[in-house]
C-alpha cells in the first residue's frame, strides 16, 4: 500500500511540468485571415481562383464570423464564377482553421492590385464589441491577355496540322512530278552490238 | 523507516516542481507572443536609438507552412515555409505597418546574421481596435541541413506621431531537416549508376567464368592472305558474255609480220 502510494508521488514529481510554464491566457479568441490564390496565372475570360484561411490561435472560439471580400473585385473588373464573397461561420474553435475558396473570371487585363479581405468576429462568447481583422494582401498582379497566355500554354494541333501539310506539299509535289517523268520513259535494254 | 524518508523526499520533489507558478506570470504587458522566449525585442536603429515594441500593438505569429512546425521547431530544406504574422491595434492612435524582417541567426549568438531575407514591405495602416494579417514565405537553403539556426521574424512600424517600433513576431531556434519525400534528379541517377555497375560487374563475371570453364584456349583464327594463285579462283560472272572469249591471245610475232587489219 505505501508502495504504490510512493510510486505515484515519484511519477507524479517526475512527470513533465510543461503545464506550469504559462501561455499567455488570452481569454479571448483571435483571428489570422490568409488571402491567397491558387492559380498560378491571372488571365483575362479565364477562371482565377482564390482561397481564404482563417486561423483561431486564442483560447476562446470566435462567434458569428463574416468574411467579406466584396470591396476587393468589383463587378467591373471581375465576374463571380462561384462560390460568395461575403460568408459568414457561426464559431470557430480556438486551435480550428477553416478555408473558403472562389472562383473569379477577370474581365480585363492589365495590372490589379488585390487588396484585403475583412473579417469581423466577436472574441468570446459573451463580448458585445465586434472585433475586425484584414486578411493579408497578395498585392500588385498582373492580368495577361488570353492571346498572351495561349501563345504559351494552348495545345498547339491546328500549327501542327499546318506544318505538316505545308511539309507534305514540299515532299509530295516533286514526288509526283518525278512519278510522271518515270512512267513516261521507261528505262530500256541496251542493245547488243554485233 | 526508510520507506518514510522515501516518501518525503518523492513529497518535497513534487512540491518543488509547483514552484515555477510563482514566476512564470510575466508576459509582457500589451505583447502576447506564441511559443516565443523573448531574448531581444529592442533593436538599434542607424541613429544608434533603441526601438523597441510599442505597448499598444500586440503581434502573434503562425506557421501555416509546414503545419506542425509551431511545436516540431523543423523547417524543410529546399520547401517553401510560409507564416502569419498577426498584428493587432490596441491603442487609440494609427499604426502603419512598414515591413516584415526575417532572417537566420547563429544559435549560439543571435547577434550574428547567418541569411537575411528580403524584407516584405507590407505599408498598412491599422486603425485601432483593429487587426491585420501579414504573411511572408521563404524557403531555407539546403545548405543549412542539419544545422540549427535561430529564426527572427521582426516587424517594423510607426504609430501616428512617426515614431518606429520594432516588434519580435518569431524569435527561436529552429532545425533544418532534409526532403524526404521528393523523388528528385540526384537520387535517380545514383540509382541508374548502381544498375551500371552492376550490370558491368556481372558481364566481368560471366567474362572471367567462361574463360574458366573452358579446357583449352580458343585459338584465334587467322585469315592469310594468299593472293591469286589458280585461275580457278576468279569468277568471270561480272563480265558480260559476249566480251570474254575462248579465243587465246595472238601469238607475238614480229611488228612487220602481221597484216594490217582490214577496216569495214
Amino acid at each position: 500500500m505505501r508502495l504504490i502510494f510512493i510510486s505515484l508521488l515519484f511519477v507524479l514529481a517526475s512527470a513533465e511540468d510543461a503545464e506550469f510554464v504559462t501561455k499567455p491566457v488570452l481569454n479571448t479568441a483571435r483571428l489570422l485571415v490568409s488571402k491567397q490564390s491558387l492559380s498560378q496565372y491571372a488571365v483575362e475570360n479565364m477562371d482565377y481562383v482564390i482561397q481564404y484561411d482563417i486561423f483561431n490561435i486564442g483560447d476562446q472560439p470566435a462567434v458569428q464570423v463574416v468574411l467579406d471580400d466584396r470591396n476587393s473585385f468589383p463587378t467591373q473588373s471581375f465576374e463571380i464564377v462561384k462560390g460568395l464573397l461575403q460568408v459568414r461561420w457561426e464559431r470557430i474553435a480556438p486551435g480550428e482553421n477553416v478555408t473558403h475558396s472562389i472562383t473569379l473570371r477577370p474581365r480585363n487585363y492589365g495590372v490589379f492590385n488585390y487588396t484585403a479581405a475583412a473579417a469581423s468576429y466577436f472574441p468570446n462568447e459573451n463580448a458585445k464589441e465586434v472585433r475586425v481583422v484584414y486578411s493579408t494582401a497578395p498585392g500588385e498582379g498582373y492580368i495577361y491577355r488570353l492571346k498572351d497566355y495561349e501563345r504559351r500554354f494552348s495545345s498547339k494541333v491546328g500549327v501542327w496540322i499546318v506544318y505538316l501539310g505545308a511539309a507534305a506539299a514540299t515532299i509530295f509535289l516533286p514526288y509526283f512530278l518525278w512519278n510522271k517523268i518515270q512512267t513516261e520513259y521507261p528505262a530500256t535494254t541496251v542493245r547488243k552490238q554485233k | 523507516m526508510s520507506s518514510r524518508w522515501l516518501l518525503a523526499l518523492f513529497g518535497l520533489l513534487l512540491i518543488s516542481t509547483s514552484f515555477p507558478l510563482i514566476y512564470a506570470d510575466d508576459a509582457a504587458d500589451g505583447e502576447v507572443q506564441d511559443e516565443a522566449d523573448v531574448k531581444a525585442d529592442e533593436t538599434i536603429d542607424e541613429s544608434g536609438l533603441l526601438i523597441s515594441a510599442s505597448p499598444d500593438a500586440s503581434v502573434t505569429f503562425l506557421f501555416t507552412e509546414p503545419v506542425g512546425a509551431g511545436e516540431t521547431l523543423e523547417l524543410v530544406a529546399g520547401r517553401v515555409t510560409k507564416f502569419l504574422i498577426g498584428f493587432a491595434n490596441r491603442g487609440e492612435k494609427d499604426f502603419t505597418v512598414h515591413f516584415s524582417h526575417t532572417s537566420f541567426r547563429y544559435p549560439m549568438d543571435f547577434s550574428y546574421h547567418v541569411q537575411n531575407f528580403t524584407a516584405a514591405r507590407y505599408q498598412r495602416t491599422v486603425a485601432p481596435k483593429q487587426e491585420a494579417t501579414f504573411d511572408f514565405a521563404l524557403i531555407p537553403n539546403e545548405a543549412f541541413i542539419g544545422r540549427p539556426l535561430g529564426l527572427v521574424v521582426e516587424v517594423h512600424y510607426s504609430d501616428g506621431d512617426n515614431v518606429p517600433y520594432v516588434s519580435t513576431a518569431f524569435n527561436q531556434t529552429v532545425n533544418i531537416i532534409e526532403d524526404e519525400s521528393v523523388f528528385n534528379a540526384e537520387s535517380a541517377f545514383l540509382i541508374l549508376t548502381g544498375i551500371g555497375f552492376l550490370v558491368l560487374l556481372l558481364l566481368l563475371g560471366q567474362h572471367l567464368l567462361s574463360r574458366f570453364t573452358r579446357k583449352q584456349p580458343q585459338r584465334v583464327r587467322q585469315y592469310q592472305e594468299t593472293g591469286t594463285g589458280k585461275t580457278g579462283d576468279l569468277d568471270f560472272e561480272w563480265i558480260p558474255k559476249e566480251l570474254t572469249s575462248e579465243k587465246k591471245s595472238p601469238k607475238m610475232g614480229s611488228p612487220r609480220q602481221r597484216k594490217p587489219q582490214k577496216t569495214n
